[in-house]
């Protein structure tokens, strides 16, 4: 021991060297204490070694350039980009309900609502589906009943295909999309007369604004016209390309009937 | 656009980023899972910046919240095996050249420290990484992991007597020590 009153050589001690931290007068102590024992010293000179050991192989994930999605800036306008993302959601939600209701009020759409993501989907599914010759649908009429039950599933509720053969038009399959609003949804496609293809588009729709009347929507970059309806929170759109509005009508309605089973609507064009 | 608030935070943030990039790469031995990782812990700490003691430093705060969602995540699935692929580079470099065999010598000596660091208890490996890399202090590192000092000396000591025997061959019959043996 360096001096007579100094406090024993303890384990604290012992570490506190190996990390080279001991003020001056105490690390005097220890090493007179490792000068004595000498196996104790070669074990903690061994430990000090290993300790630099460790820095060394780790500093390279010090030194390693910072990948860019950890900057504060970027976390930040991520997070401004969320709470922005969310009000705007929020505010998107208010200016519904305002719209919902001045349309209500007003007497139940007097303007045509294209933007009502049911029909979009609609429309845009004919556009694609339509006109592919190679895979129009993803579950042929071969396997009408499978299909069936896989869109049934899909979409929580049992489907009827409507039986479209007295206006000329017989089921192809059908096929499962992926609405707007994250519902499953389904498209099954008739063929008709000289090729022409027509469309059921169905899923949940429980946006309100719209009851059980027929409306007309017509696509907003191609030919394609659509009537659609919503019944007890689904929605329905029967869609074709270069049909007239009467035969489209016509087939509306009788898919409406099958599908609904209720009471032919007033049509609300 | 970087506001004067926001300039200030990541003035107090980003210089300890790199190390926080070492203990949650030491952690789960991965890269992208360390980011991940570093990531949240950033996320976390910006969010709650106005909850944190002002005059305290913010390195031991930010090494808290990591540490934590280490602790609490199901982080650890990414740990071991991912430490291999360094250290083969490094054995085909050392074949194909003859001048980055001390080099590759380094690597395998490396390789013995982190494998021999990775089979403590992982208190003791957090007790080992924080004080003798990242330099806390004894006491930072109890307030940090929220124990006594007692504890941290203990498993500091502890920690490092095992990573001894381990590296001189003591214990060359330990579980550890075989997985070392196993490690191409």
């Amino acid at each position: 021991m360096a001096a007579g009153d100094a406090m024993p050589v303890g384990e604290d001690d012992l570490q506190a060297w190996v990390d080279g931290r001991l003020p001056p007068e105490r690390r005097t102590a220890v090493d007179a204490w490792l000068a004595a024992n000498p196996v104790a010293a070669a074990r903690f000179r061994a430990m000090a070694a290993q300790r630099e050991m460790l820095r060394d192989a780790l500093r390279p994930h010090h030194d390693a350039p910072m990948p860019a999605r950890l900057r504060v800036a970027n976390l930040l306008a991520a997070r401004r980009e969320a709470q922005g993302r969310g009000q705007r959601r929020i505010a998107a939600a208010a200016a519904w309900l305002v719209l919902g209701g001045v349309l209500g009020w007003a007497g139940n759409a007097l303007l045509p609502q294209r933007e009502r993501p049911m029909v979009t989907e609609a429309l845009a599914a004919h556009a694609v589906f339509a006109a592919d010759a190679g895979r129009p649908v993803e579950i042929s009429v071969a396997q009408e009943a499978q299909m069936l039950r896989w869109l049934s599933d899909r979409l929580g509720r049992p489907l009827v295909v409507p039986e479209l053969g007295p206006a000329g038009y017989r089921l192809m399959g059908g096929r499962l999309l992926a609405g707007a609003t994250g519902d499953p949804a389904a498209q099954l496609m008739y063929e008709g007369p000289r090729g022409a293809r027509l469309t059921l588009y169905l899923r949940a729709d429980r946006a309100g604004g719209a009851g059980a009347e027929f409306r007309y929507a017509e696509g907003t970059t191609n030919s394609v016209t659509a009537f659609w309806w919503v019944d007890r929170g689904f929605g329905y759109a029967v869609a074709a390309e270069g049909l007239n509005r009467a035969a489209l009508l016509h087939l509306a309605e009788a898919v409406h009937r099958q599908v609904a089973g209720a009471p032919r609507p007033d049509p609300g064009l | 656009m970087m506001r004067g608030r926001e300039r200030a935070l990541a003035a107090l943030i980003e210089p300890h980023i790199p190390a926080l990039r070492r203990f949650a790469w030491a952690l789960l031995r991965d890269t992208a899972a360390a980011d991940d990782l570093v990531q949240d812990c950033l996320e976390r700490a910006i969010s709650r910046w106005h909850l944190r003691r002002p005059e305290r430093d913010a390195k031991p705060w930010l090494f808290a919240i990591l540490h934590n969602l280490h602790r609490s995540g199901r982080r650890s699935a990414a740990r071991r095996g991912a430490m291999l692929s360094l250290d083969e580079r490094g054995l085909a470099d050392a074949v194909a050249d003859p001048a980055a065999a001390d080099a590759a010598e380094q690597r395998l000596i490396w390789r013995d420290a982190l494998a021999a660091l990775d089979s403590l208890s992982e208190e003791q490996r957090v007790v080992l990484l924080l004080i003798g890399v990242e330099d806390f202090s004894y006491e930072a590192a109890a307030r940090l992991l929220d124990v006594p000092i007692g504890t941290v000396m203990s498993r500091l000591s502890r920690g490092r007597e095992r990573l001894r025997r381990l590296l001189d061959g003591e214990e060359a019959a330990d579980a550890g020590r075989a997985m070392l043996r196993r490690v191409k």
